[in-house]
């Protein structure tokens, strides 16, 4: 695979995990009592221009398992098939067997396509004996033919251009035939073997848009001659998803490749922090040399300290732009939470509904990747002590289904981010008296609510007797606090009983100055003078 | 040349001289970088058809299947045939994603795999 290559299936897979959280926050609200035809369609689409994009990059596992999904989303559209619970449950199933097909295909490991099948298998009884054990419907994809006349110019070789690399990346496109016209090959006595003289006319049958096809030349440009040609196209099947890709048999009819003017880059975060490095460097040049004009006298030295006062601004200006870039919305991470918590509740035999607000607050990466689990951590607790049975919550009155609502704002200096349910609430003197049981508090001693409630933050400190593999191994809560401290923010605690949990988590926005990633000290040799400042990757 | 007492090393050509042909044998770098030494090697064979191995090729480039094209277009237009010892998978392969086994008259069986 050429970079050019690995570059659009990288937007193949952001685009396409993205599209699967799409795809699964739509199913999440898919009832089977009463279906929204719009939201069956929204699916629909969704997963038809996965099964296109994946077609259309050789994925071929990918779109022929979305077809079958595909299939059985039509069904249910037109009416031809009515929602039941199963067919909710096989469709996030299969939204966790494409994620989990991206995801290998991405690491270039191998694919596992029991799950895939077993579901093809399944969708097929559903549809209604279509999808036959081991066969997927059949898929038929379309793929155009280019004729490309290739030409080079003197200097393409010396430039490290060489057409066989880029004949071999057109062949990773799809099927291609190559013809050679030598004609203009030098005699070998004056060749000069720098300089190409074969001219070369192909035919490349792709799926791939015509801006793939140039990609492969893009570094060419100015030094060949170039003609492409559509003339024509043709329909190939997608094989079984159980089959090996074939480059040339994926398709994409109608699918737009976005890659091809891309509205977004990709850059590896550490490219970012090397940048705020540099960005940490020159600030710390332009400290000495601050104080350098500040000892300068004569009629350079005033426009030389107010070039550097401007300069001061616009290095500040740099830093809050390179932190802007690392910075993620909280969506990333809350917008798993709706799924997980279905999967948990249904375990438990628990309805619960999942409401976010703030999720597109953004936070800087790393922030935002530890604090994740501290916030998992939180749901887990929620759905497992907190939301109480259906019938209990009947018994009490309340409604059957419990609410777990996860709400990020701004508030003064701090970002805080709530998590709330509204279960039972935490029984204070439960709590308590455990405390004094296990001898972590005097026997005598007299706690309030709140005194109360911080127990649970006490390492190996837990309410249940027995474990649960959700939560309550008493190890949980002292982590989340750990992790926030961490992050230099807090946790407080708000509960009533019978009326539920908050969960309150007080995160310090992040300050242009405060962060300089991990790596090499950009101080050290630089002028004593310049401001330590803390780490946070 | 009889046997081979070791693979001709990287960017090296060697030449060995029978009595009716020439035989000679492709270093296993056939690329750009070592075309010069390549070139010349070809160049100055003139005099009696050679024969190729080229068994022990493990890159090509275009510049390299360019020199071995205009070789063959030589001794075509000389009357004569290119023959081929042995032609290693890797020069096949980049022989024929460049179009260039018929030119190079390894099309069909012609050439020894090694």
């Amino acid at each position: 695979m050429t970079s050019d290559t690995g570059r659009f299936h990288e937007v193949f897979f952001d685009e396409g995990l993205q599209s699967l959280d799409a795809m699964e926050a739509a199913l999440l609200r898919l009832s089977p009592g009463a279906p929204d035809a719009e939201l069956i369609n929204t699916v629909f689409r969704t997963a038809h221009s996965i099964k296109g994009v994946a077609g259309m990059f050789g994925f071929a596992e990918v779109a022929a398992f979305t077809h079958t999904v595909e299939t059985l989303l039509d069904s249910l559209r037109s009416n031809r098939l009515q929602v039941t619970a199963a067919m909710c449950d096989g469709l996030l199933r299969s939204v966790d067997a494409l994620r989990a097909m991206m995801l290998a295909q991405r690491r270039h490991r191998p694919l596992d396509l029991a799950a895939a099948e077993a579901l093809q298998r399944e969708f097929g009884r559903m549809i209604g004996g279509e999808g036959q054990p081991g066969a997927a419907p059949a898929v038929l994809l379309e793929a155009g033919t280019w004729r490309i006349r290739f030409r080079a110019m003197p200097a393409l070789l010396a430039h490290g251009n060489d057409p066989l690399r880029m004949f071999e990346d057109l062949a990773g496109l799809g099927s291609l035939q190559v013809e050679a016209d030598c004609s203009s090959v030098a005699p070998l006595q004056v060749l000069d073997p720098a300089v190409c003289g074969i001219a070369w006319t192909l035919l490349l049958t792709t799926t791939a848009p015509r801006t793939a096809i140039e990609l492969v030349f893009e570094w060419a440009q100015g030094d060949c001659e170039l003609e492409f040609e559509r003339i024509g196209t043709v329909m190939v099947p997608a094989p079984p998803v159980s089959a090996r890709p074939e480059p040339a048999a994926t398709a994409a009819p109608g699918v737009q490749l976005r890659a091809a003017v891309p509205e977004s880059i990709r850059v590896a975060s550490d490219k970012l922090d090397g940048l705020l490095h540099t960005v940490a460097a020159i600030e710390a040049t332009h400290a000495m040399l601050v104080r350098a004009a500040h000892e300068a006298e004569g009629p350079s030295a005033e426009r030389l300290r107010g070039g550097l006062e401007r300069m001061q601004g616009e290095l500040a200006e740099l830093r809050l732009g390179m932190m802007r870039v690392r910075m993620l919305p909280l969506g990333t991470v809350f917008n798993g939470f709706p799924r997980m918590v279905r999967d948990l509740a249904t375990r438990l035999g628990k309805q619960i509904r999942v409401s976010i607000s703030g999720e597109h607050t953004e936070l800087d990466k790393t922030v935002l990747e530890r604090i994740s689990d501290p916030l998992v951590q939180l749901v887990r607790n929620s759905v497992d002590h907190g939301i109480e049975s259906p019938a209990e919550r009947e018994a009490a009155g309340k409604p059957v289904e419990g609410q777990i609502r996860l709400h990020a704002f701004p508030r003064q200096d701090t970002l805080r981010i709530v998590v709330s349910d509204d279960g039972r609430g935490l029984d204070a003197r439960r709590l308590a008296d455990k405390a004094r049981s296990a001898g972590l508090v005097a026997a005598d001693a007299g706690l309030t609510d709140r005194q109360a409630w911080e127990l649970i933050f006490m390492p190996g400190f837990s309410t249940l007797e027995k474990a649960t593999d959700l939560s309550g191994r008493g190890v949980g809560m002292d982590v989340v606090r750990r992790n926030v401290r961490e992050l230099g923010g807090s946790v407080e605690l708000q509960s009533e009983p019978g009326r539920g949990t908050s969960t309150i988590i007080s995160l310090p926005l992040a300050r242009p100055e405060a962060l300089v990633p991990a790596g090499p000290d950009v101080a050290e040799g630089v002028e004593a003078g310049l401001r330590r400042r803390p780490r946070l990757t | 040349m009889k046997g081979r007492a070791r693979p001709a090393a990287r960017g090296e050509a060697r030449l060995a001289r029978t009595p009716a042909s020439r035989a000679l044998q492709l270093p296993s770098h056939c690329t750009l970088a070592g075309a010069t030494g390549l070139h010349a090697l070809l160049a100055a064979a003139t005099d009696v058809p050679l024969s190729i191995d080229g068994g022990a090729v493990e890159q090509v480039d275009t510049a390299g299947l360019q020199l071995l094209v205009a070789l063959a277009r030589r001794e075509r237009a000389a009357g004569r045939t290119l023959a081929w010892r042995a032609a290693s998978d890797e020069l096949r392969r980049g022989g024929a994603r460049l179009g260039l086994l018929g030119e190079l008259g390894l099309e069909g069986g012609n050439g020894v795999r090694q």
